[in-house]
Formats: C-alpha cells, sequence, structure tokens
C-alpha cells in the first residue's frame, strides 16, 4: 500500500516535469504559476482537509510570505535567495503568533476570526501604502531577479527555468504533505477532526496539534507567496485580499479535501476554467462562488476524494 | 474648532455609527443565536438594501420621502425572499452544518456581489434623504436624518427585544435557540422557524441599509465593511448573545466614529480587529458569550 | 457537587450508582478533567491534580469511556485502538482488541459496529492507554444479556491490573462487580459501603432501590 502511493505520486512529479517539452509558451507561464499556487493550496489542505479546521484567512501569509520577499528584494536590496528564506522565516513566526491568538477560538468563532484578521491585514498593507504602494504594488526589477547558485548564474525571467523551480518546489511540497499525512502527526491531525473531544480524551494535546497544523499550513502558504512574488516580479494588495483566501478553498475542495494530490488537481482545474470562461465572459467571481455553492450542494468530497471514495481506498 | 467640540461631533457621528451597526449585527446575531449558523452573505443583503433603496427612487415618482417609505417597504421584502429562497434551496439542504454554511454563503456572496455589479453597475450611487432638517449646535451643523436614523433603530432593537422576550414568537425562537430536538419534540416546527428567522434577519438588515444609504452611498462592493463590523461586533459581544452584540455595537460605533473622526476609517478598522484579538485572548467567549451545546 | 469528599483505594472496584441527575457525570467529568472545579481539590496518586487540564490527567493515568459512545466512526476499529496506544500502525493494538472480544473485527469500520461492539470498542481504547484508573460511565446501557455476562467477566479480569470507577444503572451488575458502592442523590454522597451494607440501608431504598429492582 505504501508502494503504491509513493509510485503514483513520485509518477505526478515525473510527469510534471516532463511536461514542459510538450507546452507552449503560454501554458508553460500558466503551468508555472498554477504549481506555485498549488504549494499554498497543499499547505492549505492540511490545516483544512486534514486537521478540519477552516481558515477564511490564508491570505495572510500569503501576502506575508509575497510581500517579505518583495520588500526583502527591493528596499532590502537582498539577493533572491536570502529574500525567499527570510520570507518563508518571517511567515512561520508570523503563523505562529496568529494561531495563538486565533485558535482560542473555536468552531464558527474561528473561522469569522481567520476572516476578520485577514481582513486587517490587508487593511494594514493599504495603510502602509508609502513602503508597499497599495494596490500599485512593488515592481521587482528583471535585475534582482539574477542570483547565483554554486557559482552558475540563475535568471529568474527565463520561463524554462522559472518552470521547473516551480516544479520543483510543488515537488517538495507534495513529498513533505505526504510525509506529514503518513506519520503521526497526521494521524492526530485526522483524529482532531474527526472527534477532538475524544482526541484529548486519549491524552492528547488537541492544541498543541492544532497549533502544529497552523503553523505548517500558514509557512506553506508564506512560501508559495514569496515564490510569486519573486518569479512573477509583483507584489500588489489584490494578492492579500479576501478573494485570495477564498481561492484555496475553493482549489481544495474541487480537487477533493484530505487527499494529498487534490489541491493541485483543483488549482489546475480552477485555471483552466477561469482561463476557458474568460473568452466569454469577465465575471470571474460569478463562477467562483457558483463552484463553491455546487461543490456544497452535490460533490463536497471533491473530484479525488470521490475517487477514493468509489475506487481507490487506499489513497493517501 | 476647537478639541471638545469636534469630539462632541465624534461623538455625534459615532452613534450614528453604533446604531446602523447594531442594527446590522443584530441580524446576523440572531440568525446565529437560534440558527447557530453564520451567514457571510449578509453584507451583501445590506448592500441588496442599499441598491433596491437605489433603485426604488429612481423608479417612483414623487419626491425623497416617498422614496424613502417606498423603499423601506420593497428593500426589506424582496431581500427577505431572496433570504428565504436561499434557506430553502440551500440551508436546508445542508442540513445547516455550520461549515457548509459558511463555505456556501461565501459563494452566494461572491454570486451576489457579481450580479449587483453587472445589474447596476460599478460606479457609487447617492440617495437622497427623505428630508433635510439641520441641526444647528454652537460650533457646526448636523443633519437631522442622522438623528432620525439613532431614533429609528433605537426603536426597532427595542421592538425586537420586546417581540423575543414578550411574545409568543419569541419565546418559540429562544425555545428553538436553546434545545431544537427539544423544540421538535414540543410540536414547534423548527424549519419554519429557521426559514422565519433567517428572513427576519436578512429584512433587518436591508432596513439598516436603506435607513444608512442617504448617508453614504450604494456600491456593489459596500457589503464587506458591515459584514466584518458585524463579524467583529458578534465576536466581541459573543457568538448567541444578542444583549452582548448590542453592547458591543454601541462600544465598537462610538469608538469607531471617534478614531474615524480624528485619524483613518482604516485605522479604526485595524484597531477594532485588534481588539478582537485582546477579547480572544483574554476572553475567548465574547462578553456575554454563551458555551455551545 | 456538595460537600463531595470521596476516596477510592487502588485495586478497587467502585460502583458509583444514584437516581438520574444526582450528578454522576458530573463527578466523574471533575476527576476526568472535563470540568474545572469551582471549589475543592482533585488528588491522584498522592499529587494534586486540581489544575491539570484532562489530556495531562490521561497521559498521568486516567482514562475515561463516555457515556454516549464516542469514537472514530470513519476509522477502523483497529485504527481506534491504535491512536489510543499512542502508535501509528495497527499491529500491536489487536492485543486490546482480543481482550474485549473484537479481534475479529479490527478492519471493520467502527461506525458501522453494532452498539455494543462499539461499547466494548470504547472499553479496548480505554484499555490501551494503560490506566491506572479506569472510569466506566455506564458501560452496560444497551447490551443484551449475553453482552452484559460477559462484560462482568471482562471487568473483573481488568480489576487486577486496574482500579476501576463504575457509573452503573445496572443493579445486577454493580452487585456482582462492586467492592464498594458509592450512592449519590442531588449532589451529595447519600451513602457509602459494601454492597451488603448499600441494600440494606434504608435511606438508599427510598431514594433510589424503592422499585424494587435489586
Amino acid at each position: 500500500m505504501m508502494a503504491r502511493s509513493v509510485i503514483l505520486h513520485g509518477a505526478i512529479i515525473v510527469a510534471l516535469f516532463l511536461l514542459q517539452f510538450v507546452a507552449s509558451d503560454y501554458m508553460v507561464l500558466t503551468l508555472t504559476r498554477i504549481m506555485v499556487l498549488a504549494v499554498y493550496a497543499i499547505g492549505y489542505n492540511i490545516l483544512f482537509g486534514y486537521a478540519g479546521l477552516l481558515s477564511l484567512g490564508h491570505a495572510m501569509f500569503f501576502g506575508t510570505g509575497l510581500y517579505a520577499a518583495a520588500l526583502g528584494s527591493t528596499l532590502g536590496g537582498m539577493p533572491v535567495l536570502a529574500a525567499f528564506a527570510l520570507a518563508i522565516i518571517i511567515g512561520g513566526v508570523v503563523s505562529l503568533v496568529m494561531g495563538l491568538i486565533m485558535l482560542r477560538a473555536s468552531g464558527v468563532a474561528f473561522m469569522i476570526v481567520t476572516l476578520m484578521f485577514s481582513q486587517a491585514a490587508y487593511l494594514t498593507i493599504l495603510y502602509f501604502g508609502d513602503y508597499t504602494r497599495g494596490d500599485e504594488g512593488i515592481v521587482i526589477k528583471d535585475t534582482e531577479r539574477l542570483f547565483s547558485v554554486f557559482g552558475r548564474a540563475v535568471d529568474l525571467t527565463d520561463p524554462m527555468l522559472r518552470y521547473n523551480l516551480a516544479a520543483g518546489l510543488l515537488a517538495i511540497a507534495i513529498i513533505v504533505s505526504l510525509v506529514i499525512v503518513r506519520s503521526r502527526l497526521g494521524h492526530v491531525f485526522i483524529a482532531i477532526r474527526e472527534n477532538e473531544d475524544r482526541t484529548a480524551m486519549l491524552g492528547y494535546d488537541t492544541g498543541f496539534y492544532k497549533l502544529a497544523a497552523f503553523v505548517l499550513s500558514g509557512t506553506f502558504a508564506a512560501t508559495s507567496g514569496a515564490a510569486y512574488a519573486l518569479m512573477f516580479a509583483y507584489a500588489g494588495a489584490t494578492l492579500a485580499s479576501i478573494q485570495y483566501s477564498i481561492h484555496p478553498l475553493l482549489w481544495t475542495l474541487l480537487g477533493g479535501a484530505s487527499t494529498v494530490l487534490g489541491p493541485v488537481l483543483g488549482t489546475a482545474l480552477m485555471f483552466l476554467l477561469v482561463d476557458f470562461a474568460s473568452s466569454f465572459t469577465s465575471a470571474n467571481l460569478l463562477m467562483v462562488g457558483a463552484v463553491l455553492i455546487a461543490l456544497v450542494l452535490f460533490f463536497p468530497k471533491g473530484i479525488l476524494g470521490t475517487v477514493r471514495q468509489r475506487l481507490l481506498p487506499w489513497l493517501p | 474648532m476647537s478639541f471638545f467640540p469636534h469630539l462632541l461631533l465624534a461623538l455625534l457621528e459615532g452613534t450614528v455609527a453604533a446604531a446602523v451597526l447594531a442594527l446590522s449585527a443584530l441580524g446576523l446575531s440572531l440568525v446565529f443565536g437560534v440558527m447557530r449558523v453564520v451567514n457571510v452573505a449578509h453584507g451583501e443583503f445590506f448592500m441588496l438594501g442599499a441598491m433596491l433603496a437605489w433603485w426604488t427612487a429612481r423608479m417612483m415618482p414623487g419626491g425623497p420621502l416617498v422614496d424613502f417609505v417606498a423603499a423601506l417597504i420593497v428593500a426589506p421584502v424582496a431581500v427577505g425572499f431572496i433570504a428565504f429562497v436561499t434557506e430553502r434551496l440551500l440551508l436546508r439542504r445542508i442540513k445547516y452544518d455550520p461549515e457548509a454554511t459558511i463555505v456556501a454563503t461565501i459563494g452566494l456572496m461572491f454570486v451576489i456581489q457579481q450580479l449587483a455589479l453587472t445589474l447596476f453597475g460599478a460606479d457609487a450611487k447617492p440617495v437622497a434623504a427623505p428630508f433635510n432638517v439641520r441641526i444647528a449646535f454652537p460650533w457646526f451643523g448636523f443633519s437631522g436624518y442622522k438623528l432620525f436614523v439613532v431614533a429609528a433603530s433605537a426603536v426597532l432593537l427595542l421592538a425586537a427585544w420586546w417581540v423575543l422576550s414578550r411574545t409568543r414568537f419569541g419565546l418559540i425562537m429562544r425555545v428553538t435557540q436553546y434545545d431544537g430536538e427539544m423544540a421538535t419534540a414540543f410540536g414547534i416546527p423548527v424549519n419554519k422557524v429557521y426559514s422565519a428567522v433567517f428572513v427576519i434577519g436578512a429584512a433587518l438588515v436591508a432596513i439598516a441599509a436603506v435607513l444608512i444609504v442617504p448617508i453614504q452611498q450604494a456600491h456593489y462592493l459596500m457589503g464587506l465593511d458591515p459584514l466584518l463590523m458585524s463579524f467583529i461586533v458578534v465576536i466581541i459581544g459573543g457568538l448567541g448573545s444578542i444583549k452582548g452584540s448590542v453592547i458591543a455595537a454601541v462600544i465598537i460605533g462610538l469608538a469607531d466614529g471617534i478614531i474615524s473622526m480624528f485619524y483613518t476609517p482604516t485605522l479604526a478598522a485595524i484597531i477594532a480587529t485588534l481588539a478582537v484579538a485582546l477579547v480572544l485572548v483574554a476572553r475567548p467567549q465574547g462578553l456575554f458569550g454563551v458555551a455551545a451545546r | 457537587m456538595d460537600g463531595v469528599d470521596f476516596a477510592i483505594a487502588a485495586g478497587e472496584v467502585r460502583a458509583v450508582i444514584g437516581p438520574n441527575g444526582a450528578g454522576k457525570t458530573t463527578f466523574v467529568s471533575l476527576i476526568s478533567g472535563r470540568i474545572a472545579p469551582t471549589a475543592g481539590s482533585v488528588h491522584f496518586e498522592g499529587g494534586d491534580i486540581t489544575g491539570l487540564p484532562a489530556f495531562k490527567r490521561v497521559r498521568r493515568g486516567i482514562a475515561y469511556t463516555f457515556q454516549i459512545t464516542s469514537i472514530y466512526a470513519n476509522l477502523t476499529a483497529a485504527e481506534n485502538v491504535a491512536l489510543a496506544a499512542h502508535q501509528t500502525g495497527s499491529r500491536r493494538s489487536e492485543i486490546y482488541l482480543e481482550r474485549v472480544g473484537l479481534a475479529g473485527r479490527a478492519a471493520q469500520l467502527a461506525g458501522t459496529l453494532a452498539y455494543g461492539h462499539q461499547r466494548l470498542l470504547e472499553v479496548a481504547m480505554g484499555l490501551a492507554l494503560h490506566p491506572k484508573l479506569l472510569i466506566l460511565d455506564e458501560p452496560t446501557q444497551g447490551l443484551s444479556d449475553a453482552e452484559i455476562a460477559n462484560f462482568i467477566e471482562l471487568v473483573r479480569l481488568l480489576s487486577k491490573e486496574a482500579t476501576v470507577l463504575l457509573i452503573e444503572h445496572n443493579m445486577p451488575v454493580v452487585m456482582a462487580l462492586a467492592h464498594r458502592i458509592t450512592v449519590l442523590d442531588r449532589g451529595r454522597i447519600l451513602a457509602e459501603g459494601t454492597p451488603g451494607e448499600i441494600r440494606a440501608n434504608p435511606q438508599v431504598q427510598a431514594a433510589y432501590l424503592g422499585t424494587g429492582d435489586a
């Protein structure tokens, strides 16, 4: 059973790398975007799909990574790798602090509170517009996106290179997610989701585990945000708005919450759907809303969730 | 204007804000109190109320007073109807599961927002106040209409309190809130009560919107602020406690008014959220919170 | 709870009985840590545990099986017990399932088990915690006579390794198992003693046994 999962996930990762040879330039760009955002969705899923906590404010962490990397790179003048690493660390710290505060609310109150704090973070970004340049956003110059690794120059403006880096990042995210889910940590997350009271009465410190899920999830989100800023040279307030909190929820639900690959599938599908629809309508959000309602009413397990239920019970 | 008149003006504005906030949050609190679900599209019901007020004014002949009265009828009825349909087709189907309701109403929020954009356009729409009386204070003139809004809100809040605590219908609502299963055992048609409560909650927020739209303009994105402020009020007051919501609305409305006047509205919103953080750390169930059953 | 001064000795099987509303579940919730006391203290093995949250008391050796069955319905019986045993694999957890007689149903989804078997699963999970004090809250409720007979045997064996605190309405079970009985009524201790003493106590009979069930 273990071997089957490893083979499946390994095959998907390999396929992702191979796609670049058959995709058009436009697809390469879109796929790069999808892969970076899929990291966000995978992180979100650890909290939502596995630990069972619905956060409506993850844009706060994505935005933290986004702006930390952008500001570090422009204002701070840091080299790309340093900005990236710093953004991840700051993301982790922010998740920890916010988690400690927000997890004091439970159930519906928790969900509302995440939405609230995320909006406050968004407003803060606008408030400090002198530094963040608000909706207009920060543009990272091309020269700032050149760095060298082991003596070789790496230019983030090169689409093929970007694609491979994104694929690599996603591969790491998938592997880490798989490891967590199969470990004792993952089992406790699921236990908390299924019956938190019971889990506490079995001797588990549920507060600690929920915080752990929260920090992991927020750090993944920040990593995705940092990668996004550095690869696409832009950090704008819209990327930290409510929409970007709802997106990972949507992607995860569509692809199948509580499956490792579900978020990846969901992200890809929504992008393709929006792309397809934008040829005849600009009501992007309307579609998001309609899909959410449809999922909740008819299809709560999402695609891979339903696949697991009907066909492949061993799917992690 | 020196400091104290400025403060008085801020307090007055804050009172207006508190009045509208209390009324909007009341709908949300009522729905959560009885049905234990949160309607994230609550802000969009507010926005629809405001839009309908504008639309009614355009359609109706006669002056602003006629428009106002008409809107007070059209908006709650129309928004109430949309709420009714939502409850029947959506909430009942998902059996009022709290998490599913939140996700579904988020979807609804986006759908309503975008439909409003398509139907009404992206520009802000002004609505004239039903009457134009200026109350002359020694230092500044203040809109009589705004004071009317405060009075109207107070009346509605008292009416809501009276219905909840003194009428049979209010009793039925409170019983259903306390224990839904027990209510069924007593022959109370819980589903019908839920429908009624959801519709009333929506109608209340639509009325609040009609009251406030002469003061601020109608805009398809205007639902988000009332939604978040309602959330803040409901969390600080304590989820499920209507008394708590009203008291929290007064405190936050006043604070918001004052900070907005002396600083900026953005900062006021940020500070309000920080207040929530404090409450959560110190007293997670809110000021008057009821523990969930 | 009103002035309850309660002590249980190691290795004892103590039954707590009382009419509905006497406060039995409140009482054990105070012991297991699910509720915090407004006054008074709780001591375990010489240490003061009053301030400890429930999960820490579990780690100290107090295990509680729920009155209303609370298992992981969507996980298999083996996975349920594995969680209790704090393991990732389900291998060693089968021992506990065997002891309650559920070994054959290890791979079955817990939610699909018959009610009586779910109760037994709860007991298995309690065992997997290696408790020093095992609190059983109305464990025989809903079980058939045969299942109850098996259960009595099980608790007899268990009592050799752990102290058992048993809340029960079923008087034959109480009489068969308990070394001593505590009777609660309206939040206070009405009487305490051996089964014989309790059966003969007129106050207890009036408050509780008056229907002649014993």
